[in-house]
């Protein structure tokens, strides 16, 4: 019988995608020793099989596809120090600091003086979204579908519909036309797309593929691989148009309607999330309510933009490093914090609390509904502490605003108006 | 190659006795007379055992009080309880006597809790107790009702891990099992019987129709008066394992007066998954297993006022079975099971109507019919215990201590490799489930033998890992991966190889 091999490190980050590669990086920069665990054999995350380009423009004002976007932070967490170990999976974390690793071979424990949770999201299923319908092979989530086509090499069907009009389903639409595939449609419930922009632009409209905005799939056909489906519309309130089914024949159903941060571990931990994101409640140096725990990148909020989830991570890192080095990070009491707090027009904002005396922060936050001009501010009582104009506003886009909070006493909402 | 051996056609097989379904019964009777020496054919249409009504129920082991003391549903399932977990501990199948609670929803269900007692305790159903709300809420607490009947003898199981667990250890003791192979007819020979189907033929000194929902319609083409059978769709929704952490027994409500089922109800499962359900609908097409969003919202709002803490945000999945009644709609209520000689050879043997609580009463209805064969056959001499090969059913790693995980690690090192994350699920359990008996290679197949793309994710991370396992390291096609065998096929090809073409 092996012994369990136990180590100890500064900071341990859990999940090598972007925003856990650049908290390693930035920790380790701040002199931490730091360990990164990732379950892959290849570090990266999700970016591995994110084969189209648009990564880099914020971060390196490049443009690079998503294995070369990773490159750049894999190269950074190398260059500052940063211990790797790969093909690992976190499968216990207590709020002490102590993580259980599996890996072939060995089950091992890692003391962290600081923990850094970067593990990423999930995709939302048929199960969770609940479409009725026969059972039959051929339903797959965009981000797994992705997975089969660039790295599985296999080609998962002929015609093809797209649930869910996420960034993930679009860069799939294009992705599978490409190779030959025909993408009858995409169907959105909401009155308006959930992805970028840019993606509608690039990946439908460029390849004439219909949307149908308003409408969802309410029933799948095929006992034995999928037949087709019954789209219908949907009114305002989310209830469906009875006489507006259609039906599309199909071999081949993707769900883009989703991602859920991967909190399992966290929950373990005993840390506190926030029922909007589904991610940690933090601080404005992104400690969770566990003291020595802190949160980066898709785990804590679902992010748009790879470049983003990397900064978040950074500061994450930072925050960790000093945490480990004994400096003061200020932890999440009620009395002592003030509590950001989403109001009119804001679906919710990141972090959820920020120190007084803090001199600026930096928000992270999403509009509940598309809008034209929008001027988005944060109010503590009577007095404006931030103000972000913006010529339109979209939940599909995080926005990121200044706030001023030296002089704040009360607590904070931001609100969009 | 990986390609299921278990359609090629094999045109006339010989057995002493062929058993017509591997559902849990069919199962059942493999597993018992797998302890006798005799020649056993399974005959099943699906490319796996167990895959209609024995997987897709409420995995309760009843306690016997629903049923009218005499019947044979009475006495099969008093039976059944004591050797099914008898069986499970042979078998090392998880189950677990964590007892249930039936509510009354106002003080006009109450009568109907008292009958129920006064039928179980006619059953022999021991220590149940009729409790008020409070004592109820203690047992349960969250729970919703002006009083409750409490039956401590009540338990749960993991259907289709019993009913695999007994195929796979039936068929490395010699019985076979014809996957694929669909039994279209039963007729009599000058030996006894046989059952044609397009796959082969397999003639035999008995044969049991254990058809499940086919039952009825393939006894009456040997024997016209039998009775038919009427499709009866249960719907289930499925809780993530979070909701399991809140729910630590069944919860029925009072049985509705003349429905086809016991009324929507939440179950724990072996697990620690919530499965909630089912529904009870008549249907025309008795493979009709696909979910409706009416019944789903129906579902949720029964359990809600039971549960009104239900975390409904915790739905991960649904799926529906299949009951085999023999009442009509119009009659409603239940049927007795019905187990028919065929009248001319007797060597017939068909079970019709095996509905709730089948999976309970399975091992008591094989134990009967082996009973009934062993009259005239005396010379299926017991197999000694020393001479059985044994594949019990896997512990699950997830579920073991942290000493015991380190132990098996250094054993084989592919149990630190985890697959599946929302399961636990190592890289040496799925290989074990790949390496089944039956060899059944199908992803549905893997997925109930040890839970890989059975989790909150359904797949998102552990299918991407299976794929590259198959294709990496045990050489799979594209085309093998299918999700209940050749006419489901999960992909249509290879791409690099198509671009190079």
């Amino acid at each position: 019988m092996s012994e369990p091999v136990c180590s100890t490190v500064d900071v341990a980050v859990i999940g090598g995608g972007p925003a856990g590669l650049a908290a390693a990086a930035a920790a380790a920069r701040a002199g931490a020793n730091v360990l990164l665990i990732d379950r892959n054999p290849q570090l990266g995350g999700i970016l591995n099989q994110c084969i189209h380009d648009g990564f880099g423009l914020h971060a390196f004002g490049e443009v690079l596809t998503g294995p070369e976007f990773a490159d750049r932070y894999v190269r950074q967490a190398i260059g500052a120090g940063v211990r790797l170990r790969t093909r690992t999976l976190v499968t216990g974390l207590s709020a002490d600091g102590e993580l259980v690793c599996s890996r072939y071979g060995a089950r091992e424990t890692v003391r962290a003086k600081a923990t850094v949770l970067a593990m990423g999201c999930r995709e939302r299923t048929r199960g969770m979204i609940r479409i009725p319908g026969a059972r039959p092979a051929g339903v797959y989530t965009a981000g797994t579908a992705q997975w089969l086509t660039n790295i599985g090499n296999v080609r998962i069907g002929r015609r093809i519909v797209i649930l869910g009009s996420g960034d993930i389903g679009l860069i799939m639409a294009r992705r599978l036309t490409w190779e030959g595939a025909e993408v009858a449609a995409v169907i959105e419930k909401l009155p308006y797309p959930s992805g970028l922009p840019r993606n509608i632009n690039q990946c439908l409209l460029d390849y004439d593929i219909p949307l149908h905005l308003s409408h969802s799939v309410t029933c799948i056909q095929g006992r034995n691989r999928v037949q087709g489906v019954t789209v219908s519309r949907f009114d305002e309130n989310g209830h469906a148009d009875s006489g507006s089914e259609f039906e599309l024949t199909c071999d081949t159903l993707l769900l883009s309607v989703g991602l859920i941060p991967e909190n399992e571990l966290s929950r373990h931990a005993g840390v506190a999330l926030d029922r909007t994101t589904s991610g940690a409640d933090v601080t404005d140096e992104y400690m969770t309510s566990v003291p020595g725990v802190f949160s980066c990148g898709n785990v804590l909020h679902i992010h748009d933009l790879a470049d983003w989830a990397a900064e978040e991570g950074e500061r994450a890192g930072v925050s960790a490093a000093r945490y480990a080095d004994g400096g003061v990070v200020r932890q999440l009491q009620d009395n002592a914090s003030i509590v950001v707090r989403a109001g009119a027009g804001v679906r919710y904002v990141v972090p959820q609390r920020i120190q007084r005396g803090v001199e600026e922060v930096l928000l992270s936050l999403r509009v509940t509904a598309p809008r034209g001009p929008t001027t988005i501010r944060a109010v503590c009582g009577n007095t404006i502490v931030g103000e972000l104009r913006l010529r339109k506003a979209h939940p599909a886009t995080m926005e990121q605003m200044s706030v001023r909070t030296a002089e704040a006493a009360k607590d904070l909402e931001v609100i969009c108006e | 190659m990986n390609r299921t051996s278990n359609t090629q056609h094999t045109a006339n097989q010989v057995a002493d006795i062929a058993i017509v379904g591997a559902g849990v019964v069919g199962a059942s009777l493999a597993y018992a007379l797998s302890k006798l020496h005799c020649s056993v054919a399974v005959i099943e249409k699906e490319h796996d055992v167990g895959t209609a009504a024995s997987a897709r129920n409420s995995g309760v082991i009843h306690a016997g009080l629903n049923y009218a003391p005499e019947s044979l549903r009475a006495r099969f399932c008093m039976r059944g309880r004591d050797l099914l977990m008898a069986w499970c501990d042979e078998l090392n199948v998880p189950y677990a006597v964590c007892g249930k609670l039936i509510v009354a929803a106002r003080n006009e269900e109450i009568p109907g809790l008292e009958r129920l007692r006064t039928m179980g305790e006619a059953n022999g159903v021991p220590d149940m107790a009729l409790i008020d709300a409070d004592a109820a809420a203690r047992l349960q607490p969250g729970i919703h009702c002006v009083a409750a009947l409490h039956v401590p003898s009540s338990g749960i199981v993991s259907p289709y891990a019993f009913t695999v667990a007994m195929a796979e250890e039936a068929a490395v003791n010699g019985v076979t099992f014809h996957l694929g192979w669909e039994a279209k007819r039963i007729r009599v020979t000058e030996n006894g019987a046989a059952v044609d189907t397009p796959q082969g033929t397999v003639s035999a000194r008995w044969v049991v129709n254990a058809a499940g929902i086919h039952a009825g319609r393939l006894a009456q083409t040997i024997d016209p008066d039998a009775p038919g059978l009427y499709p009866c769709v249960g719907e289930y929704l499925i809780l993530d394992k979070q909701a399991g952490e809140s729910l630590g027994m069944s919860v029925y409500p009072a049985p509705p007066v003349g429905g086809a089922g016991l009324g929507v109800h939440l179950t724990p499962t072996t697990e620690g998954n919530v499965l909630l359900g089912p529904s009870d609908e008549y249907v025309s097409d008795p493979e009709r297993t696909s979910c409706t969003g009416k019944t789903a919202d129906r579902l949720l709002a029964e359990a809600k006022s039971m549960w009104p803490d239900l975390p409904t945000n915790l739905v991960i999945g649904a799926y529906a079975g299949i009951r085999s009644k023999r009442t009509s709609p119009q009659e409603g209520g239940f049927g007795d099971f019905l187990i028919r000689r065929e009248p001319g050879t007797q060597r017939v043997i068909h079970l019709i109507g095996i509905e709730s609580p089948g999976l309970t009463a399975a091992p008591a209805i094989a134990e009967y019919v082996i009973e009934e064969i062993l009259r005239t056959e005396e010379a299926w001499e017991p197999v000694p215990p020393a001479d059985r090969v044994r594949r019990p059913w896997p512990d699950r790693f997830d579920e073991l201590s942290e000493d015991e995980k380190a132990r098996r690690v250094a054993e084989d090192p592919d149990h630190g490799d985890i697959i599946c994350r929302c399961e636990g699920v190592t890289k040496a359990e799925f290989l074990h489930a790949l390496g089944n008996p039956l060899g059944v290679r199908t992803l549905s197949g893997i997925k109930y033998r040890c839970r890989a793309t059975m989790g909150r994710c359904s797949g998102g991370y552990c299918l991407p890992r299976i794929v590259e396992i198959l294709q990496d390291e045990h050489g799979w096609t594209p085309e093998q991966f299918t999700v209940r065998g050749p006419d489901s096929p999960s992909f249509v090809g290879r791409l690099l190889e198509e671009n190079h073409e």
